[in-house]
């Protein structure tokens, strides 16, 4: 059943993937102008020399920007299916592959840090919170949420970058220390990589953490009343056991189908933060690379957020059905 | 209590402890609970008292707020946590394997969990959402028989199969293995009745068990529940706001208002002779062929809320007999009319 289930998501997923890949080739389209054009603005601007059209044109063919635009797409998407070859950053002159390199990595290890860092703290605090409702840990828990939601991403990241350097006096900008930077990977890198991660992974999380609190609190307290708990309860079942396996297990639903939700919030999120603590990640070469018109930069990235966003819904989607076994029969 | 009570088998001496009657599976005595809420205590189960022998029926009917369903969860320590159980109220409970005053264990405490699903069982109005809907019905069936038979777990699914198919389900090896949403409403509640008594309680409480279905399998479900009864040696309290119904299963009958009892006796008895006006309003409540248009009213005028509980008899303003002077100033006493037949009520004293 769940197999079935998975396979229609997964057949869903990849005509997902195919309409996004031409929605952002289109994306990649619509700026006035194209490389060319800023190529040759860039490097014959102040010197005197005029540029005509056929210049332009001549560069275009140098690019492969003269060909029609479904010929690109095909070329473009080709090379990525089949050789994970994005095609060339004009701006660095390098393969795109390059210019991303380790950074697609360091963007999904800040994306999971947060990610698991959110869901450890909330659903627990959560569940807790709501059996001990209106108790003391249950409004302080409140009042943290709000101040969650209510102070700005970069203030927390300053605020926690003034607190590690003052306190722990290492400077944690950037995601490895100088002496990794280069190094090959090991433990003490991996290491180092995890002690770098804490701060932007806090920033990120305390958010979706304050948001998800309340979400799972919600769903919790809505459980608890719920006729089956009483039943339950009246089996004689340990009450800590009860509440795992009835009311619990229910309030992570809200969760797991929210987790692409999740992933979208942390991706838009992440650039400011990334700026705060000077983070190699891909939001900003995503800016970076529109500005430069730099598209197939720009295309891979977008291509690649993306590509997490719609294969963690699939994932959110599967975990669903497992947890939940009323989804299957409409879904199979 | 009043001085001129005359006796009854569990009425309280004066200034004495009740003692429990070695005789009764069930001795509810003077069970007072209230309610915590931002105005205060109020109080929804106000003075009952009744008690059940083994393997009989007892009908706990009266309208909606009446406090039946309060009365029967603090039987089975289920309560809210903002619910107060005056510590005078005794709960007597004794089978074979226990004599406990329910009233003084603590409701997590190891023997409430073994008396709670064990020997006292209890199925529900809604039997949709009376299973989890994520779990198959076989889980929480084994749940139940795991916990209070240490069997192992293929001993307990043969016992939950046994069950289910002794309930009259088609074809149980299937349906253990179905998640609640598979089965019919009819079916969820036999699986609910199969899933209390694979314990082998001594007492089943059923909190309005028939309410949620049709009339056709309503009649269906009493039967197996009166026949199961029976069967299993079993006690119950039934509880109903259909007096129609009470005379199909229940030998005996407490008819509750605002959190009393104001009459208890045997079921014959009661219904052939009434004796509280409020219970021959619920009589006269009974939907009858002949009158189908009538709309069903048992008695004038509105139940008055729990916050503004009337002095002297609760039932007085609605009571078409209140005698002026009396009714309204001092509680009713509690007066013997027949053998196990008590009313609380002036027209008697
Ligand atoms: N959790 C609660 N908090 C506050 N008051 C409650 C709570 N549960 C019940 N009550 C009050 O106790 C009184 C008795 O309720 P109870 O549920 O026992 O009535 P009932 O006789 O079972 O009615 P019904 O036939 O509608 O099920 C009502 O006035 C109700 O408002
Ligand atoms: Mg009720």
């Amino acid at each position: 059943m769940v197999l079935r289930f998975a396979a229609n998501r997964l057949i869903g997923m990849i005509v997902t993937l195919f309409a996004v890949s031409i929605m952002v080739f289109i994306i990649m389209e619509i700026p006035p102008g194209d490389y060319a054009e800023r190529y040759a603005f860039r490097k014959f601007s102040g010197t005197g020399v005029s540029v005509t059209e056929s210049d332009i044109d001549s560069l275009r063919q140098e690019f492969g920007l003269d060909r029609p635009a479904w010929e690109r797409y095909f070329t473009w998407i080709g090379g990525i299916v089949t050789e994970f070859d994005f095609g060339e950053a004009f701006a660095y002159e390098t393969s795109v592959n390059n210019v991303i390199g380790d950074r697609l990595w360091l963007t999904l290890a800040i994306l999971y840090a947060t990610l698991i860092l959110t869901y450890l703290l909330a659903i627990p605090i959560a569940i807790y919170a709501a059996v001990k409702r209106h108790s003391l840990p249950d409004y302080g828990l409140t009042i943290f949420s709000y101040l969650g939601l209510a102070v700005p991403n970069f203030m927390l990241a300053l605020i926690l970058l003034y607190i590690s350097v003052t306190t722990f006096g290492a400077g944690v900008g950037g995601l490895f220390s100088p002496e990794y930077e280069d190094a090959p990977w090991s433990v003490a890198k991996a290491l180092d990589l995890f002690k770098h991660l804490i701060v932007p992974g806090l920033v990120l999380a305390w958010s979706a953490t304050a948001l998800q609190l309340q979400t799972v609190r919600a769903t919790m307290l809505d459980e608890l009343n719920k006729l089956s708990v009483t039943a339950a309860r009246a089996r004689g079942l340990p009450e800590w056991r009860l509440l795992l396996k009835y009311p619990a297990r229910l309030a992570v639903n809200p969760v797991v189908s929210t987790i692409g939700f999740d992933v979208n919030r942390i991706f838009s999120e992440l650039p400011i933060v990334a700026l705060v603590l000077s983070l190699p990640e891909l939001g900003q070469l995503l800016i970076a690379s529109y500005i430069d018109l730099d598209m197939y930069v720009a295309g891979a990235i977008l291509l690649m957020l993306t590509f997490f966003i719609v294969l963690m819904n699939f994932v959110s989607d599967v975990a669903l059905a497992l947890l939940d076994p009323r989804i299957k029969l409409a879904g199979g | 209590m009043d001085a001129t009570t005359p006796p009854a088998s569990v009425e309280r001496p004066p200034g004495g402890e009740p003692e429990p009657a070695p005789d009764q599976l069930l001795q509810v005595i003077d069970l007072k609970v209230s309610f915590r809420s931002d105005e205060g205590l109020v109080r929804a189960v106000d003075g009952v008292t009744f008690d059940l022998a083994q393997g009989l029926t007892l009908g706990l009917v009266g309208e909606s707020g009446s406090g039946k369903s309060v009365t029967t969860k603090a039987v089975m320590q289920l309560l809210p946590n903002n619910a107060v159980v005056d510590p005078a109220s005794r709960l007597y409970f004794r089978t074979e394997r226990t004599a406990a005053d329910i009233a003084t264990l603590a409701p997590r405490s190891r023997e409430m969990r073994r008396i709670r699903g064990g020997e006292i069982a209890m199925i529900f109005q809604e039997p949709m959402a009376s299973f989890s809907p994520v779990y198959t019905i076989g889980n929480q069936m084994m749940e139940a028989i795991r916990l209070h038979r240490h069997v192992g777990k293929a001993e307990a699914r043969e016992i939950a199969v046994d069950m289910l198919d002794r309930v009259g389900i088609a074809n149980p090896a299937l349906r253990v293995r179905q998640y609640p949403h598979e089965l019919s409403g009819g079916m969820r509640q036999r699986a609910m009745i199969a899933l209390a008594l694979s314990t082998r309680p001594a007492l089943l409480i059923a909190d309005e068990p028939t309410t949620a279905l049709d009339v056709t399998t309503q009649a269906q479900v009493l039967e197996l529940l009166d026949e199961l009864r029976r069967d299993f040696a079993m006690a119950m309290i039934f509880i109903t706001h259909d007096m129609g119904v009470i005379a199909q299963v229940a030998q005996a009958v407490a008819v509750m208002y605002l959190g009393r009892v104001v009459e208890r006796g045997p079921t014959r008895a009661l219904i052939d002779t009434p004796h509280h006006p409020y219970t021959e309003g619920l009589l006269r409540a009974i939907p009858r062929l002949d009158r189908l248009d009538e709309r069903l009213s048992p008695v004038g005028g509105d139940i008055p809320s729990p916050m503004e509980r009337p002095t002297g008899c609760p039932f007085h303003p609605r009571c078409a007999r209140m005698i002026a002077g009396t009714c309204d100033t001092a509680p009713p006493p509690s007066v013997k009319v027949g053998p196990d037949h008590h009313v609380d009520c002036f027209l008697y004293a």
